[in-house]
């Protein structure tokens, strides 16, 4: 083949992979699903892509019952009947963020790869 | 022409260390990891047409595991590795197809197995599948590197074409 | 060929075992690698455990509680390695760092089921006399406190708490683990391909967000900032980290401080102290002790200050000022 062909064939290549990355960049982030945990052990695994419409899921504790609002791509605490409410006040799980944390009940909600935050995050947690 | 073709190989090798060496030194030309120029497989593609399959892979394979030793740790020893036999492997498969006017042809595929190589390692080893995100980018880095690696191989070959070695 | 097995027995040596669990208040986590990951890990979190019902100021079974309420007491070895060096602490600090402020905490209602107020003068006022750590009297193993004095170890027990996990970690065979107290981090060796540990500093205005990341091994991270725990009374925000001069919540010009350092129990006193000096106390502090720790400094005005022993390690998009010695 000559130069002027594979000129052409690598340019192609170059310019539909960049058509790939931005159109990849633009799909919601690399990873999106959740674990909901209390006392440690896994509640629910969520994949919040794959969510349709919306959905409601009841976890009770020791101070009351919290209730976590699900719908496609996003997943927050709608309402806790614990004493703080900060569950409630982190609003929605964002990637890169830190996670939901409800501490009277003992409950955790968090993207389950982190493989692209740091190690570890300080004086994110009370 | 046995010692010769011996003292070529070394020089070869010395060099390519060189420029790995010093390429690992300067800080990376973009934040996402993997992406650099390749300067030293000017001298592994150079080594292919002047003096011949083992001679190349003497000096690539001596340049990975000196130059790991010299620069890094046991995880970029893998991934060089593992980069290096797939696109070596790729080279001398599709030598024959082009002629030192297309060496940076040759060149710009091999940077892309070599990246796709490191990145089937890269997956392999932390077990995300999540970083497939970045092939695309890769195969771009690839084909940028690769060509530029490949002209400066090819060059220096067009001008010693008429040499014997 | 060569790759895929060399790839193969890189994964073995990788066994990880993660835990996350509830205790002193707050949620930790650990990650540690190895072989004998597992088991490290439970006895590790047993030991934290150990020492949350030694430390709480709440539970009822706890040393601190008895000796609050009887105010002489005989202590355990590790509460007294605590107590001994929260008074070092209040030496070096010059009384910045105490943990006499239990009074001062109560009045403003930093303990669960309290409700938040803002205290008048004189309660504040009576509440300051029985403040300072020369009220607390340590006679080899028994601790004596002055009338109405008490004492909270919230400002070290998390730091103490993760020397003794990483300790523990580390003589049940693990080389290479990361700990989280509640945000007190801490770094056991490195990470297992031998590269240091990122450690993301929570950004003060918003935590989903980071104001950079230290790279560490072997050491403590640390941060204290107003922003942690808070409440608003007439459009002013009273925030937890309470000002022994004063009484009132610190007010020192900063939004949080981090402290890396391989003293994790002075990583921990030092986050609070130093929130309380300011930046001006802090950094003379520093020049005095550079070779005890490292800070990273948030001012009110969201600049970035970071001492020259660990600059090298930080990097961040926002620009910051070294301080140097």
């Amino acid at each position: 083949m000559k130069n002027r062909v594979w000129i052409i064939v690598l340019s192609l290549s170059v310019l539909i992979c960049a058509v790939c990355w931005l159109y990849i960049s633009n799909l919601s982030p690399l990873s999106q699903i959740v674990g909901i945990y209390q006392n440690g052990t896994l509640v629910e695994k969520i994949d919040l892509n794959s969510v349709t419409g919306k959905r409601e899921i009841t976890l009770s504790g020791e101070y009351g019952k919290n209730t976590v609002l699900v719908s496609n791509g996003h997943i927050m605490m709608k309402s806790a009947e614990c004493p703080d409410k900060l569950c409630v006040k982190h609003g929605e799980l964002k990637n890169g963020g830190s996670p939901i944390v409800c501490l009277p009940n003992r409950i955790v909600i968090k993207f389950e790869d982190t493989s692209y935050s740091a190690d570890a995050k300080t004086g994110a947690l009370r | 022409m046995k010692t010769k073709n011996l003292i070529l190989t070394a020089i070869l090798t010395a060099l390519a260390l060189a420029a790995f060496t010093i390429e690992a030194a300067i800080p990376p030309l973009t934040p996402i990891y993997g992406i650099k120029l390749g300067i030293a497989n000017v001298f592994t593609l150079f080594a292919l047409y002047a003096l011949g399959t083992r001679q190349a892979a003497a000096v690539l394979f001596l340049r990975i595991v000196l130059g790991s030793i010299f620069t890094g740790q046991l995880v970029s020893f893998i991934y060089s590795l593992t980069g290096g036999v797939l696109s070596f492997v790729l080279m001398i498969l599709l030598k024959r197809f082009f002629p030192i006017k297309q060496v940076w042809v040759l060149s710009a595929l091999c940077a892309v197995m070599h990246n796709v190589g490191q990145f089937a390692a890269a997956v392999l080893m932390t077990g995300t599948v999540q970083i497939l995100y970045y092939l695309p980018v890769l195969v771009i880095a690839g084909i940028i590197a690769g060509t530029f690696t490949g002209l400066c191989a090819q060059l220096v070959l067009m001008r010693l074409k008429k040499q014997t070695y | 060929m060569a790759a895929a097995v060399l790839c193969c027995s890189a994964c073995n040596f990788n066994s990880r075992y993660d835990s996350e669990f509830f205790a002193m208040d707050t949620i930790m986590t650990i990650t540690a690698y190895g072989s004998k990951s597992e088991s490290a890990v439970k006895t590790a979190e047993n030991e934290i455990n150990r020492l949350d019902t030694l430390f709480s100021v709440q539970n009822k079974d706890s040393e601190i509680y008895k000796l609050n309420r009887d105010k002489s007491i005989v202590v355990s070895a590790d509460t007294l390695a605590v107590l001994s060096r929260a008074k070092e602490f209040y030496v070096l600090t010059e009384g910045a760092f105490d943990i006499t402020t239990e009074p001062l905490t109560r009045l403003w209602g930093f303990y669960s089921g309290l409700e938040n107020r803002v205290p008048s003068k004189e309660e504040l006022d009576n509440a300051l006399k029985t403040v300072g750590a020369e009220h607390i009297k340590i006679d080899s193993s028994n601790i004596t406190l002055d009338e109405n004095t008490s004492i909270d170890l919230g400002g070290v027990a998390k730091g103490y708490a993760s020397a003794i996990a990483a300790q523990t970690l580390n003589d049940n065979g693990v080389s290479s683990a990361i700990i989280s107290l509640g945000g007190n981090v801490r770094a056991l060796g490195s990470k297992p391909d031998g590269s240091d540990w990122s450690v993301a500093i929570a950004d003060p205005d918003d935590n989903s967000k980071q104001i950079g990341t230290l790279a560490v091994s072997d050491a403590a991270v640390v941060t204290s900032g107003g922003y942690q725990r808070y409440f608003e009374e007439n459009g002013q925000i009273y925030h937890h980290i309470i000002d022994t001069e004063t009484g009132y919540p610190a007010k020192s010009g900063l939004k949080s401080v981090t402290i890396v350092s391989e003293d994790d129990t002075l990583a921990d006193a030092l986050s609070t102290a130093l929130f309380v000096m300011g930046l001006e106390k802090s950094s003379k502090l520093y020049c005095e002790n550079s070779t005890l720790f490292g800070a990273v400094f948030v001012t009110d005005k969201n600049e970035v200050y970071i001492t020259d022993n660990i600059k090298n390690s930080f990097s961040s998009q926002h620009d910051f000022e070294v301080i140097k010695t």
